[in-house]
């Protein structure tokens, strides 16, 4: 069934929609993530126009965050005091972030710095994570995995005594409230910087700055993806950049698989969610490297291409040269055709390769959340089991006290 | 509904605060009524949610 989103004008299927929502509300469930990082370069693919894919998928987690933030709430994974307390330092982060950017835009650097910081990022916290898993795995088997325990860094920061001290309950840890602002300003930071929602930036840092569980770290990560959602949901509505009847049908299928994603954290343990977390990043990373490729080819006809546009409409400034693109596809098209060979080849590659990063990043999410699907049922199946065993066990006990 | 799409449509133009405003209420408001949809489907079909682990 083709949906007419009536803001973006343009038509897509809407099973894709559900589809791309339920897998991401999975991942975002287990990880405690919003995950704009799969599903703006899969909406791409789907032919959702770009300039409304990170406003929409901010609306979308907004309303998924809540529904996942509820079930990780009951599971006594959710440690609001301290998710308020990062919310505050957050924003100031995200604020210095974005002026830096603004900075790098005037002195004409932000794409490859932001590209290359991106990549380096993910990669160092994909290979840590990995790293880790395996020297807590390689002398013991699958069913006797090392717990990780708390970090060595974050034990030596809990150790700082610098009033405030917050005794943070949920997360069984007493730590200064200037350690808990100082790393909200600097996953903020990161967060406005990269243009991103923060969650995955946020989530190991709860667990090897701060020292959380990971179940909890997942859980209050949420809870604060859902006000920084809220956020900027808003600021990308204001710029008119949200395609809410998309934003809604998404929100169908990832409030449906929150409850998978959170319900699995129940049954992985702590190392096991950090091993997938892992493998997410570094396919991300690869993801990114694929854009990179693509700007590349971009770069060889862009400036031709904006020579042409700004002695045909008079638009200079990027983003209004932007939506003049998007707006003008066949235009765009019919111009490229008159160009040299070179130009077109590096137009049909650059979006080859965004083709690449947006379909691996849908093929990582499907396969992901079938993981986790797979792992929860596993987990529930066992939970039964021995259920059943403790009661028939209960039930023999009771039978030789009671018998003469 | 299609005249609430037309609306929509029509106040996104001429309205940015006012769409970002019904568009942050639209889908926190949504995303709690499934919340709470989900939270009494579950505790009509006796469902209980234990807490998680204490593993790391």
């Amino acid at each position: 069934m083709e949906i007419y989103l009536p803001i973006a004008g343009a038509e897509i299927m809407a099973w894709k929609l559900v589809l791309l929502g339920f897998t991401v509300g999975v991942i975002g469930g287990f990880f405690g993530i919003g995950g704009a990082f799969m599903v703006t370069p899969a909406l791409n693919v789907f032919g959702f126009p770009m300039a409304y894919a990170i406003g929409t998928d901010m609306a979308h987690v907004a309303g998924k965050s809540i529904v996942a933030t509820v079930k990780h709430k009951k599971l006594g994974n959710v440690d609001m005091k301290l998710g308020l307390m990062m919310v505050i330092f957050t924003g100031s982060g995200i604020e210095l972030g974005a002026r830096t950017i603004m900075w790098l835009e005037r002195i004409g650097r932000v794409g490859p710095v932001v590209r290359m910081v991106y990549i380096v990022f993910l990669f160092s916290v994909g290979l840590f994570m990995l790293y880790e898993y395996y020297q807590l795995t390689r002398h013991s088997s699958k069913h006797e995995m090392r717990e990780p325990g708390m970090s060595r860094l974050s034990r030596k920061l809990q150790g700082i005594y610098l009033p405030p001290m917050i005794t943070l309950s949920t997360s069984g840890i007493v730590i200064s409230l200037w350690i808990i602002g100082g790393v909200a300003l600097f996953t903020g930071f990161f967060a406005g910087f990269l243009g991103v929602g923060g969650g995955f930036i946020r989530m190991p840092s709860l667990v090897y700055v701060i020292g959380c569980r990971t179940t909890v770290a997942v859980g209050t990560d949420l809870f604060e993806v859902m006000i920084t959602g809220a956020y900027g949901a808003f600021t990308y509505a204001a710029k008119a950049r949200v395609e809410i009847v998309a934003a809604l049908v998404m929100l169908s299928g990832a409030a449906i698989g929150a409850q998978f994603g959170t319900l699995a954290t129940k049954y992985v343990k702590g190392l096991t969610i950090r091993l997938y977390f892992a493998v997410t990043m570094l396919l991300s990373g690869v993801s990114v490297i694929f854009k990179q490729i693509s700007s590349h080819y971009q770069d060889l006809y862009a400036p031709a291409m904006n020579s042409w546009i700004s002695s045909t409409t008079g638009l200079t400034e990027k983003p209004a040269v932007r939506e003049w693109v998007w707006t003008n596809k066949s235009l765009v098209k019919s111009w490229i055709a008159q160009q040299s060979e070179t130009m077109q080849t590096a137009y049909t590659m650059e979006k080859t390769w965004n083709d690449y990063s947006g379909y691996l990043m849908l093929g990582a999410a499907c396969g992901l959340s079938a993981i986790i699907i797979v792992r929860m049922a596993q987990g529930i199946v066992l939970e039964r089991r021995s259920r059943g065993i403790s009661k028939a066990l209960a039930i023999a006990n009771e039978d030789a006290v009671t018998e003469p | 509904m299609k005249q609430l799409i037309n609306w929509i449509t029509a106040l996104n133009r001429s309205n940015h605060a006012g769409f970002a405003l019904l568009t942050v209420m639209t889908m926190l408001g949504f995303g709690g009524l499934i919340a709470c949809l989900i939270e009494l489907i579950f505790a009509a079909l006796g469902i209980r949610w234990d807490r998680s682990g204490n593993h790391r």
